[in-house]
């Protein structure tokens, strides 16, 4: 379900990019730029979103009562859906007609002559999130611990796309993508403190 | 995820999945054409053209070289 519904909606995305791409001015049209930031700003979302309850999967989370099997479904879509948005991101830059922004400099990191450093963070988070999936969807022909190690990377992908976000976008002195950045980040700082000492954690009165 | 299934087989939930993957990809139209809509109209500023992409995103372009020139074929950046 989660695979077809991402790839039904990686489909969809591509084809009204390319399709918004055909129709916009080839020499300075904005359709595509538009398009790479908002599937941008999605992706990250969904990978907070995926962080979240993957986190919460690890601290045996109830929400509202609800079994473990909703957070893990609500992990899984949100981390395969996320994938989507990060095609739609890339494709929709490399097709930008002012960027010009090459496959190379999409795939390779630290390629780009347009802050190499901002977009490598962007890139590196998108190989880290490519082997979190891949990992996960070959889970059940590979050791538990190698899969929790390559799951690991979800950490260093978080920080290096909220990093990519923050330096590489132009929305990032944007007050409400402040906010939105500011309040994702501290959630997922306030889970990591969580997921490091919560299950051992042991009051100081008991 | 100790004890939990790994993988994406014996999926479950479709019907959340379904709502969650709706909304994800409404945020992303809302967000494009709030995008496309700051651009300002083309009257005003210019937008669709270079020069008014310019002068909308002079403060998120701020640490580029000023352009006095449109160059459509640079490798630059945009915003809104």
């Amino acid at each position: 379900m989660s695979w077809k519904v991402t790839a039904a909606l990686a489909a969809a995305m591509a084809f009204v990019v390319v399709v918004a791409r055909l129709i916009q001015d080839p020499q300075a049209g904005t359709a595509t730029w538009d398009a790479s930031r908002a599937a941008g700003f999605v992706a990250y979302l969904l990978l907070w979103l995926s962080t979240v309850t993957g986190i919460g999967l690890h601290l045996h989370w109830r929400p509202a009562g609800a079994s473990s099997n909703v957070l893990l479904e609500s992990h899984r879509i949100t981390s395969v859906l996320g994938l989507s948005f990060v095609f739609a991101h890339v494709l929709a830059i490399v097709l930008d007609p002012v960027v010009r922004f090459s496959v190379l400099d999409a795939l390779v990191p630290f390629t780009s002559t347009y802050r190499p450093l901002q977009v490598g963070a962007g890139t590196l988070a998108q190989w880290m999130f490519i082997a979190v999936l891949t990992s996960t969807a070959a889970a059940g022909s590979t050791r538990w611990s190698t899969w929790r190690n390559v799951h690991y990377l979800s950490f260093p992908c978080y920080a290096l796309a909220l990093l990519h976000g923050l330096t590489a976008g132009s929305d990032s002195a944007a007050p409400v993508a402040l906010l939105v950045y500011a309040s994702t980040a501290s959630v997922i700082a306030a889970l990591c403190v969580a997921r490091l000492f919560g299950r051992d954690w042991v009051p100081a009165e008991a | 995820m100790t004890g939990m299934r790994r993988g994406f087989g014996n999926e479950r939930h479709n019907y959340m999945k379904a709502v969650i993957s709706f909304v994800a990809g409404g945020f992303f139209l809302v967000a494009w054409i709030g995008f496309a809509a700051s651009h300002g109209a083309p009257a005003a500023s210019g937008a669709g053209s270079v020069a008014g992409t310019a002068a909308a995103t002079a403060p998120a372009a701020a640490d580029h070289a000023p352009q006095t020139t449109p160059a459509p074929r640079a490798r630059t950046s945009r915003g809104s």
